[in-house]
């Protein structure tokens, strides 16, 4: 017995390789688990979904196989000893240490009186925008040091955004929000978004959403100008807005401690959590939507687990944050008074267990200069950070994303490309209705009771006339009453509906002859045949 | 069928003028008739019913080539029929049986017919299949004579000797006078040939097998036609029907009749065959809009073509006929089939060729069917077989192709590639083992040796084993199913959801045992109960018993026991030393609480007796001493419950399988972890106090505590006993532990404490790094600071609560205002209040358990439906899926090649069918498979 036991255990070397492959790739790339064919009765559909699964298990293999494409690696501060602190580690340091090339994207930049600065970078983190507070608006290609455009708005400036590339911006000023292009022409003004506070660009969907002093959250295609909806929060000035790039949803902070969750299809915050005892002064968001952290004016800084809506922990910062910022590789960009902190490893998707960091993994600033907003570069380890002294780029390794996928951003893309992204861009667009908490839910089966569809339809409704419809048409050479009376047939059958289509022809007749005629008259003898019948 | 003869015969015999075949045989001219009728009768039948044909082709087991015999066959059953209609049923039965007929046939014709009818319907049921029956019916007796000289037309082989005496027209005389026959009938009725006729038949289906020649001898009249019945029974029948009917006529005498027998015997040999074939002819004839006519007329040469008279010939010739026509095949002998049939015959052929031809293709198109894409023009077969996909070294597999030859051979010349004849060279060599002999049977010594020693070993171990006691067996079991446990529980941990293969088998196996118990209550349990089929139907016996030993089998799984391992044991394979050895008590216990119920079920049973039994006062007595056993009863059986249950505390099983038992026993499982892990504590620290323990667990544990009346008690202590025990000795041990549990809890708050000195004391420090010291210090300052009138936790809480009850279950008043006032105006207030809540109506919601928020503290979740997003999904589950799972299992994966490697991309997206274009689609000439 146990000879042969053995033997049936003895499984080649080969295919427990390749079998721990396959779960390594499906548990990476895979989604959701397999359903079990053997129970589907019938054949053919037994016999589709089994083709499926397997394709799915070969995309996902594929998927990891196609990883020895990720060629870059992500750098890491890593302390010698146990008394080492990569906290400790210098700016200087680290560009000491770097190569020139990289050395060069830690630059500083000094603006100091129209500040403070609010910064944006582009999704591919080509371009940035710097905005001063008092009307200074700069565009520029950071690693070349090009300037865009510069221009002075004379007017305060409150935020300031990227739209779907580098080709304009929105920037929110004292009333309204303007559209430039690049070159600083003001294309558009948005005089539905009034007082502006926080702009958010959602890039897949093509919505701006903007929340003013009112604390109406306002949502706007960009892509047909607009306002798709108004949602008042009911909760007075908002302190903090952000986007969860996972599904779309806007997070309000509001000065009672809460996070508000919108979507632009429900009027009513779709989840509402107490996050701080006071004003929520700025969140986060990682790229996987699992994790929010934020800070609050309690000098707080809390990670949510916002897919169960749990507290993760909460860490104590000693002034209250004032930005913050969650890079690709899930680094968090804190900054407090006149300090920045880089946490690493807040949240961990993998864990089960979340751990309490102890101590951060990088810091910068102390010297003076009031951190206003921090933001991290795409693709890069840069964290841009901007103070009442003007703007840094601070690098910071391991925080960006080391290998881009230039088929979605590509931050080297030429002009073709971008045009042609942005084409592409805009045929794949999301509806605004297919923002929702979870975004797999396209296509699924809505599970709402009968009753519940029934209610929801408006039975109340006017039935629509489709005469009345027709007559407003616009009308060519042949009538569309003419050709409805044709297509209906019934020839020796006159009901009502018949007599009005009847009558609404005769009177579209005689207002036509009529009118030929005024015509007619009014060409003259002589040219009265050029007069038009269904001109 | 004998009977159905019986009925038959004596009606045929009174008509007919034969007097001694009269009674088998019917008369000719009702045969013709008969098969007119059937040819007609078959037209429409086989119109109708066209499979018959085949089925009875095979049923007579003819050969399939031959359309016409089986045709004719067929035209001579509807002819038997018509003679007579039970006579069909009759004509098909057996020889032996035929021989019975005659036999009855003389005895009935004395006493005539008296069971006339029961025969027929008997005869109708046998043929009910057949059509033929149907379109007699339908043929009535006018159209009887009015078809009847058609039938004269092509004559039997009777005539045909007939003819051969006469010429052609004695022929047509004696079909009248067959016809004058059935006039005649009456008169025939007791004819002496009878008994003659009958033992030729008999003889004659006695000797099955004999040739013509004998057949002929011993038939007294028309032998030849005898020699038609040799191949098949129904033929046999026929035959000798058509036989009897030349019998019949009583003018021909002994001398005509050996003339005959001369003219018999002289016939060639094939008469038989012949016969056979002529006898059925008719089925060639086609049916006409007229009716019936006959394809081939009557031929004298038929007759005549045997015959070696000279007058005959003369006679012949007279008749303008030449019989000396020498023909290997009779051109009549396969006359064409009626157009319909034939063209029925055409198209089931053609039917089948054609699908034939069209199977063939069948496996290509399902392949093309379920290919995922296919792309035309299509690849050749070859050269499909041959795309792998794979780059292979031309080394490990033989050339395929021309060009890979091609290659090969270049490399081989260039010494690029190993050629054939070097690889074998290099396999040969390969350096042999150079061992001597004695190198090798010292080898094998030592292995024999090695061998030896381990089954030595072995022998030994197994002895060892059989030596230790009975308690060491149960310490080292209870050993080893708790270390099989945790190992289980470990693979379960690790592999639980990777091994799915053994979790099916488990669940199969599960599922394999409900089934089995299926018949626990089903019908069939039911019948076989009320039926008692068991007691003698030995399968049916199995099957109750098997059906008990699983229900029993099932039942002890449920308390806990292993099903599997104690029906063995039960079954009787007490081997097991150590099993019975454990099992003791317990079987002990089950076989007292068996005694109990017998005790129980006996006095109930007590209940009818005699008249003095019955009266008042014995009834009471009765009753007294029936409660008395019955509360003794309980008491044992309270003891003895209590009993095992302190037994069973005191052991804690490990193997307790099965139903888990919730409510105030659990108490016991949760008693052992808390011990052990105490135990571990203070082994670590304070290993003094372990033996101070030991004589209390000793004391728990000990089984020498008679059962009886103080077990009862002592339960409910020992399930209290963990409480007490850990709170005991931490009283006793000078509050050592109270502070050792302290501490943990004090540890998170930041301070230290320090091991306690002489005095008892301990200090406490508090732990300033830790910044949760200055968190602390500073949140409470915040919290002073952002109080503010109300803290934003309960305006929070309050908020969610009102949420809640406002999307809660409402009950919502629907009486309509006004409703019941009556006065108007001057309504008292309580007047108004009784009217109110007239119609109450709940409104359905989310119950505050059910919210998706229920467990989450400072979060308020919407569970409003989002009625935008719902033009995004399915309103129904799309077709061919089943359920939910598998539609949406089948959208989950995205096909964009944001989303996926290139490869995957294309082939999601290819589309099914693929034309190349510029390229001229040809229709596959052959399959592909």
């Amino acid at each position: 017995m146990a000879p042969t036991s053995k033997q049936q255990q003895l499984v080649d070397a080969d295919t427990v390789k390749l079998k721990a492959h396959e779960q390594a790739a499906t548990t990476e790339y895979g989604r959701g688990d397999k359903i079990r064919t053997k129970s589907i009765k019938d054949k053919k559909l037994r016999g589709n979904l089994k083709a499926l699964e397997e394709k799915f298990k070969d995309a996902a293999i594929r998927a990891k196989d196609a990883e020895i494409l990720l060629e870059h690696n992500e750098g890491l501060l890593e302390p010698d000893g146990p008394l080492e602190r990569t906290y400790k580690v210098k700016q200087e340091d680290i560009l000491a240490e770097v190569s020139t090339e990289t050395a060069k994207k830690g630059f500083e930049l000094k603006l100091e009186e129209l500040g403070p600065y609010k910064t944006s970078y582009t999704r591919n983190g080509r371009q940035l925008l710097l905005a001063g507070r008092k009307g200074h608006i700069a565009t520029m290609d950071w690693r070349d040091g090009a300037l865009g455009c510069e221009i002075q708005l004379q007017e305060t400036v409150r935020d300031a955004t990227w739209l779907h590339n580098s080709l304009t911006f929105a920037v929110a000023q004292k009333k309204y929000v303007y559209i430039y292009d690049q070159s600083g022409v003001e294309i558009h003004r948005l005089d539905k978004h009034i007082e502006v506070q926080f702009m958010e660009f959602l890039p897949f969907h093509f919505l701006l959403s903007t929340i003013g002093n009112a604390g109406y959250l306002k949502y706007t295609d960009t892509s047909t100008g607009q306002l798709v909806t108004e949602l008042p929060t009911k909760l007075g000035t908002p302190t903090s807005l952000t986007q969860n790039p996972h599904n779309a949803i806007m997070h309000v902070g509001h000065q009672n401690g809460t996070v508000t969750l919108w979507s632009p299809n429900s009027s009513t915050p779709l989840v509402k959590m107490l996050a701080h005892r006071g004003p929520v002064r700025s969140m986060g968001i990682d790229r996987d939507g699992r994790y929010m952290v934020s800070t609050g004016s309690d000098s707080k800084m809390a990670v949510w687990d916002i897919r169960m809506f749990k507290p993760v922990n909460t860490y104590f910062l000693r002034t209250p944050g004032t930005s913050l910022d969650i890079s690709d590789r899930n680094m968090t960009a804190v900054s407090w008074g006149t300090q920045v902190t880089v946490w690493k490893g807040l949240f961990d998707k993998n864990k089960a267990d979340q751990e309490k960091v102890q101590s951060p993994y990088m810091a910068w600033g102390g010297e003076g200069q009031r951190v206003e907003n921090v933001q991290w570069c795409p693709f890069e380890d840069i964290l841009g950070v901007s103070h009442d002294k003007g703007f840094t780029s601070v690098l910071v390794p391991g925080a960006g994303e080391p290998n881009f996928d230039a088929l979605e951003v590509n931050p080297y893309e030429t002009k073709k490309q971008r045009q042609e992204s942005e084409v592409r861009g805009l045929m794949n667009k999301l509806q605004p209705g297919m923002i929702s908490l979870n975004p797999e839910f396209v296509g699924t089966i809505d599970l709402a009771t009968h009753i519940t569809k029934q209610r929801e339809k408006d039975l109340d409704r006017k039935p629509e006339d489709k005469i009345e419809q027709l007559k407003n048409r616009g009308r060519g050479r042949n009538s569309a009453l003419r050709r409805l009376q044709r297509k209906r047939g019934m020839k020796n059958v006159i009901d009502e509906r018949k007599v009005r289509i009847e009558e609404m022809r005769k009177k579209q007749t005689t207002r036509e002859q009529d009118r030929l005629a005024k015509q007619q008259e009014q060409f003259g003898p002589a040219l009265s045949r050029f007069a038009q019948k269904g001109g | 069928m004998t009977i159905l003869r019986i009925a038959n015969m004596p009606p045929r015999i009174s008509r007919s003028s034969n007097s001694n075949s009269a009674s088998v045989s019917k008369p000719k001219p009702a045969k013709k008739r008969g098969q007119k009728r059937a040819l007609n009768a078959f037209a429409i039948a086989s119109a109708q019913n066209p499979e018959k044909l085949g089925v009875r082709r095979s049923r007579l087991g003819q050969t399939e080539d031959d359309p016409q015999d089986r045709k004719r066959r067929r035209v001579n059953e509807s002819e038997d029929e018509d003679e007579d209609d039970e006579e069909e049923g009759g004509s098909r039965s057996q020889a032996k049986k035929k021989k019975t007929v005659r036999r009855d046939d003389v005895g009935e014709s004395s006493e005539g017919s008296d069971s006339e009818g029961n025969a027929w319907t008997l005869g109708h049921v046998d043929q009910d299949d057949d059509s033929d029956i149907d379109s007699d019916d339908a043929f009535g007796e006018g159209d009887d004579e009015l078809f009847a000289h058609f039938s004269f037309s092509g004559s039997s082989k009777d005539r045909k000797a007939k003819a051969s005496s006469s010429s052609r027209k004695p022929s047509k005389k004696e079909i009248e006078v067959d016809l004058n026959d059935e006039s005649n009938h009456s008169g025939s009725d007791s004819d002496s040939s009878l008994g003659e006729d009958a033992v030729d038949l008999a003889q004659m289906l006695d000797d099955y097998e004999a040739s013509d020649d004998e057949m002929a001898d011993s038939n007294s009249e028309g032998g030849s036609d005898n020699g038609s019945d040799d191949d098949e029974d129904e033929d046999a029948a026929d035959g000798h029907f058509s036989n009897s009917s030349e019998d019949e006529d009583d003018e021909i005498d002994s001398q005509k009749l050996s003339r005959l027998q001369d003219l018999v015997s002289s016939l060639h040999p094939t008469t038989a065959e012949e016969g056979k074939r002529t006898s059925t002819m008719y089925e060639s004839m086609t049916p006409s809009a007229a009716g019936i006519v006959s394809s081939e007329k009557f031929d004298i040469r038929d007759i005549l073509k045997n015959t070696s008279d000279p007058q005959l010939a003369k006679a012949s010739k007279a008749t303008g006929v030449i019989p000396s026509q020498p023909k290997k095949k009779d051109p009549k002998l396969e006359p064409a089939l009626p157009k319909l049939q034939r063209d029925k015959l055409d198209r089931i052929a053609a039917n089948e060729k054609a699908k034939a031809t069209l199977d063939r293709w069948v496996d290509t198109v399902k392949h093309m069917r379920r290919a995922e894409h296919v792309t035309f023009p299509l690849q050749s077969n070859e050269a499909a077989a041959h795309q792998t996909g794979y780059m292979l070294p031309t080394i490990t597999t033989a050339p395929i192709t021309s060009l890979e030859s091609t290659i090969n051979s270049i490399l081989e010349e260039s010494g690029l590639a190993p050629s054939q004849a070097k690889k074998e060279k290099e396999y040969d060599d390969l350096p042999e083992t150079n061992i001597s002999v004695q190198e090798v049977l010292a080898r094998r010594a030592d292995l024999r040796r090695a061998r030896e020693l381990i089954f030595q070993e072995e022998r030994r171990a197994k002895r060892i084993k059989k030596i230790k006691s009975k308690s060491y067996r149960r310490v080292h079991r209870r050993e080893r199913e708790r270390l099989a446990a945790a190992g289980q529980d470990a693979f379960a941990e690790d592999f639980g959801d990777m091994d799915e293969d053994e979790k099916e088998t488990h669940d199969r196996r599960r599922a394999e045992e409900r089934m089995g118990a299926k018949h626990r209550d089903s019908k069939w349990a039911k019948q076989m109960k009320k039926s008692g089929r068991s007691i003698w139907d030995d399968e049916a016996r199995s099957g109750v018993t098997e059906m008990a030993r699983r229900n029993e089998e099932l039942r002890r799984r449920m308390t806990g026991q292993d099903g599997r391992e104690g029906s063995s044991a039960e079954s009787g394979s007490a081997s097991e030393v150590e099993d019975s050895d454990v099992d003791e008590p317990t079987t002990q216990l089950r076989e007292l609480h068996k005694n109990l119920k017998k005790l129980e079920a006996s006095e109930f049973d007590d209940g009818k007796t005699s008249s003095l039994a019955s009266m008042k006062f014995m009834k009471k007595a009765e009753a007294a001493r029936q409660a008395q056993n019955e509360a003794d009863i309980k008491q044992i059986r309270r003891e003895l419950d209590g009993g095992s249950s302190s037994e069973e505390e005191s052991e804690p099983e490990a193997n307790n399988i099965g139903r888990m038992i919730f409510g105030p026993t659990s108490k016991k499982a949760a008693n052992k972890p808390t011990s052990e892990e105490r135990n571990e504590f203070e082994e670590a620290e304070y290993s003094e106090l372990e033996e101070e323990q030991m004589p209390e667990q000793g004391l728990e544990i000990d089984p020498s505590v008679p059962m009886g009346s103080k077990a009862k008690a002592k339960a409910p202590i020992a399930a209290k006993r963990p409480q007490t025990k850990e709170t005991t000795p931490s009283i006793m041990k000078s509050g050592l532990q109270t502070a050792a549990a302290s501490k943990k809890s004090k540890k998170e708050n930041g301070e230290v404490h320090s091991k306690p000195d002489q005095a008892g004391w301990v200090t406490v420090t508090y732990d300033k790094d830790s910044d949760s010291e200055g968190e602390d210090s500073s949140e409470e300052i915040l919290r002073r600071a952002f109080a503010g009138e109300e803290d934003a936790e309960e305006v929070f809480e309050k908020e969610k609560a009102e949420i809640i009850a406002d999307e809660d279950d409402k009950i919502v008043d629907q009486t309509i205002p006004g409703w019941g006032s009556w006065v108007g105006e001057g309504l008292s207030k309580r007047e108004q209040k009784r009217n109110k809540g007239k119609v109450l109506v709940k409104k359905e919601g989310i119950k505050p358990e059910d919210r998706k928020d229920a467990k989450l503290k400072n979060v308020i979740i919407n569970q409003k439906r989002v009625r935008k997003n719902v033009d995004y999904m399915a309103s129904t589950l799309p077709f061919p899926f089943t359920n939910r799972a598998e539609y949406e299992r089948s959208i989950r994966m995205p096909i964009g090649n944001e989303w996926n490697v290139k490869k995957t991309y294309v082939e999601s997206t290819k589309p099914r069918v693929i034309v190349k274009p510029g390229r001229v689609i040809l229709p596959i000439d052959k399959p592909l498979i």
